[in-house]
């Protein structure tokens, strides 16, 4: 009961702990993103309404929780009335973000286009100012329709919910200079899945891969939207005007079925299937979605100012020039390294060249190739000891900022070049395989091997361990062992199943025992207790000896058990006199003197002797 | 606790047991260190330096010395082997090494004289070949010396012994005890009969050491000769009567010839 009641008194208490440690781990974190800056949002559900229906104004606060409503001042056209707050809070990856939005309900009250805000406002000495949002209010039902008939009246709807947007950096390019595309798609409070990556038309230019696609949010004219976007990079690849695009986005989208009602109560319930429930309520409509296409003009390269060492690159480049060992001996290599960043087409810069090659063995640069770097790794072998540097090196670019040919120079790097230690050239002969003829037939000698240096064991003549009469009588060693295991082994085997081998086997010994202290108690002269113990040695005794229960045993035994089995007549009436003698002295202990006991002790002495060696 | 007590209890006269054999072997040993006042080594490297000074004669004087003395070796029967080949005594020699090789059977100088020396007896009778199974043990125990072969068939019946007790006392799966004990038993059974067969031609097998002898059907000078035998045959006695033998010969043709024609090993 009470061992219970501690184990519940023990989870209580973990429960406790447990809460307050979670209340404080939010607490002592919570400092923290209130110290963020606190950003500001104003957005609205949707831009077009219609007389009667009502519109969400929304002002969300990140990174706070504790921005009370800003007061809505009056806005012109609609009637706005505060909702209240609602606060949101998550913690991904132990990060937390918090918000807060003030939800007003804004009901129009004459067609038109308003504007609404900027609404601005103090808290805690800072002013924030919403940008303002604008907003249409037609005659007529321009409500949400339902998803199902979305494929029928209310396409324009969607369009303003999903859409595409394509943009290049510059729509204005010089052939092979990198334009960077981006491509958005706008989602807006819609489940949208499996996107794919979009694809445009790029008659006239090369492009590149697309990344991992970024996604954020972005209020466009109020509304809040997801943004998915898409990077890469392009490059005209001939001059002329050309159009980008327009993009196609291939996309699901994901929406809630309508449940038809029928006209019976109960239908609803019982007509419902089960599964639709679950599985039915939605649906995936296939979505291809377009942007506008950009009209492009790629620009040839000017003639002037070309550079007759100007290979294509065209970016804005940094150049160094790095070289390593500047210590060496002849023959042995230095490798340059031509580092060429900055922001370009990469893939149009070519190995910038050294002005000269003389007294130097070239090999072809290995390149490697990172984002917005490019590294050329020429080994240079100087030939002579004369040479004391390495010869300038020249990088041509087409910079597209400045719209000019730029010539980058570096070096010359001085060099220590070292003779070579004058090493002998070693010949090394390569000896010819040796061949070893296959002699015909080799033709052995015959003859017997040499005599033996040592006598080895010598031992007498026949002297056989056979014959060795010792070894012979050790063999009956281990027989002899088998033998007294085996009998130890059967003997312990019988005397732990065999009860009354055991008692039999074990009865002489305790009569013994029984029999000492008999001896000690009639040199005391003790009657009553020799007389006990000499009745209760022999009642053992032959409870052991016969097998029977001792506290059965009484006179009548030596009747009962002994006769049968041939016991010798005085034997018995001495046992007789034993039992009568033990009852007699135990009412009547003074009666018995010493002579009486020393006579019974021999006579039990004689019994148990006589049954010792008596086969029974 | 209780099965480790067991164990020890087990292994104490084992282990008694081997210590009295080792005993054993020192003693002999001991003992004939001390018999001789002259180091029978000694003998024996004076019959070295002699054969090294190609005097075979003297070294088998020194040799056979060491043998009246009463002492025996593989090495001295090879060394002795050597000499008579030497010599020129091609019987001699076999027997020699035919000796040598109940000390030292698995003694690679011996394997390859014998081999070499049985090559040159003239016209000699190929063995009967047995059964493959038969050959394998044979071939087994003729790497074994006499000693070996007894002193591995006392281990092989301690083992059962004590695999006997373990089953006892350890309560191990008596199908593994039977089958270790089976297989004990039967190798027992063949070192055994190897052992017998060994002793039984220890003194039953004999050298021809004249050049050439005819085996006759009958012991008489008169008889019919069966074949002919030559010098390092080998032959298995049968029978002795005065003056002759009754021998049998390695394919198991069986004749009649005179004592004085062959050297039992």
């Amino acid at each position: 009961m009470s061992t219970i009641k501690k184990q519940r008194n023990f989870a209580f208490l973990i429960l406790v702990f447990g809460f307050w440690f979670l209340v404080f781990g939010l607490l002592i974190r919570a400092p923290d993103c209130f110290a963020k800056d606190i950003s500001f949002e104003v957005t609205v559900d949707r831009n077009r309404v219609s007389v009667g229906e009502s519109l969400q104004l929304n002002f969300t606060f990140y990174n706070t929780q504790k921005v009370p409503a800003p007061k809505l001042p009056e806005i012109n056209g609609f009637q706005s009335r505060y909702l209240g707050p609602s606060t949101r809070m998550s913690i991904v990856n132990g990060k937390v973000s918090s918000s807060i939005t003030h939800i007003y309900t804004l009901i129009p009250l004459k067609t038109g286009t308003f504007q609404i805000g900027p609404v601005s406002f103090q808290y805690k000495g800072d002013t924030y100012t919403s940008r303002p949002i604008t907003v249409e209010v037609v005659q007529g039902t321009v409500s949400e329709k339902k998803p199902t008939e979305i494929a029928g009246g209310a396409q324009a709807e969607l369009k303003d919910r999903v859409f595409l947007k394509m943009r290049a950096k510059k729509t204005k390019a010089f052939l092979n200079e990198t334009i960077p595309v981006t491509i958005k798609l706008y989602i807006n409070r819609l489940a949208i899945r499996d996107i794919q990556y979009p694809q445009f038309s790029y008659q006239g230019f090369s492009v590149g891969k697309f990344g991992q696609p970024g996604r954020y949010r972005e209020v466009v004219g109020g509304v809040p939207y997801d943004v998915i976007e898409f990077k890469t990079g392009i490059f005209g690849t001939r001059p002329g005007k050309f159009t980008l695009g327009p993009a196609q986005l291939k996309c699901n989208l994901i929406v809630k079925k309508t449940r038809r009602r029928t006209s019976s109560p109960f239908g609803d319930f019982f007509d419902e299937d089960i599964f639709e429930n679950f599985f039915g309520r939605y649906e995936t409509y296939p979505l291809s979605l377009k942007s506008p296409a950009i009209r492009m003009t790629v620009l040839p390269l000017p003639e002037e100012g070309k550079s007759k060492d100007f290979s294509g690159a065209i970016g804005n480049f940094r150049f160094s020039l790095e070289a390593e060992p500047k210590e060496v001996k002849v023959g042995d290599p230095i490798t340059v390294k031509m580092i060429i960043e900055g922001e370009g087409n990469f893939d149009t810069v070519t190995c910038p060249k050294l002005s000269s090659h003389k007294g130097f063995k070239v090999y072809e640069p290995q390149v490697k190739q990172q984002k917005n770097k490019k590294v050329f790794e020429q080994i240079l072998m100087p030939e002579m000891d004369t040479i004391s540097e390495i010869p300038k090196v020249t990088f041509n670019f087409f910079a597209t900022q400045e719209k000019a040919y730029r010539t980058m120079t570096e070096g010359p790097i001085p060099i220590k070049v070292t003779k070579a230690k004058e090493e002998k050239l070693k010949i090394v002969e390569i000896p010819q395989a040796v061949v070893t003829k296959p002699l015909k037939k080799e033709i052995l000698g015959k003859d017997i091997v040499y005599i033996k240096e040592s006598p080895g064991r010598l031992k007498r003549r026949s002297a056989y361990l056979y014959k060795n009469k010792g070894f012979l009588l050790l063999q009956i060693v281990p027989i002899l062992i088998l033998f007294s295991v085996v009998t130890i082994h059967n003997r312990r085997e019988k005397i732990r199943t065999d009860v009354s081998y055991a008692r039999r086997l074990y009865a002489p010994k305790k009569a013994r025992k029984g029999i000492q202290q008999a001896r000690q108690l009639l040199k005391k002269e003790k009657t009553e207790e020799f007389y006990g113990s000499i009745f209760r040695t022999v009642r053992e005794y032959l409870g052991d000896k016969f097998h029977l229960p001792v506290g059965g045993i009484t006179i009548d035994i030596a009747d009962e058990v002994l006769e049968p089995k041939g016991i010798n007549e005085e034997i018995l009436s001495k046992l007789k006199d034993i039992f009568r003698d033990c009852d007699m002295a135990r009412y009547a202990p003074s009666e018995f003197g010493k002579g009486e006991m020393e006579k019974t002790f021999q006579k039990v002495r004689e019994v148990i002797n006589y049954l010792e060696k008596q086969k029974i | 606790m209780r099965v480790k007590n067991i164990v020890v209890k087990i292994c104490r006269p084992f282990l008694f047991y081997i210590l009295c054999l080792g005993f054993i072997a020192i003693l002999s040993r001991l003992s004939f260190a001390e018999q001789k006042g002259a180091d029978p080594r000694y003998i024996f490297y004076k019959g070295n330096s002699l054969y090294e000074e190609a005097k075979y004669d003297e070294a088998i004087t020194q040799y056979r010395r060491l043998l009246d003395e009463g002492f025996e070796s593989g090495n001295l029967y090879y060394n002795l082997g050597n000499c008579y080949f030497k010599k020129g005594g091609l019987g001699k020699a076999i027997l020699n090494y035919e000796r040598a090789r109940r000390f030292i059977p698995r003694d690679k100088d011996l394997k390859s004289n014998y081999e070499y020396v049985k090559s040159l007896v003239k016209n000699n009778v190929p063995e009967v070949k047995r059964k493959l199974l038969i050959r394998l043990v044979v071939n087994f125990f003729d790497r074994l010396t006499i000693g070996e072969i007894a002193a591995l068939l006392s281990i092989i019946y301690v083992l059962v012994i004590l695999i006997i007790i373990a089953t006892i006392y350890l309560k191990i799966s008596k199908r593994y005890s039977v089958t270790a004990v089976s297989i004990l038993i039967i190798s027992f059974v063949l070192s055994f009969a190897s052992l017998k067969g060994k002793i039984a031609h220890l003194n039953k097998e004999a050298i021809i050491i004249k050049e050439s002898v005819d085996a006759k059907f009958e012991p008489l000078e008169s008889g019919t000769v069966h074949y002919t035998l030559y010098e390092g045959m080998k032959v298995y006695l049968l029978l002795s009567e005065d003056g002759w033998y009754k021998v049998r010969r390695s394919d198991g043709k069986i004749g009649w010839i005179e004592k004085s024609a062959l050297e039992i090993m």
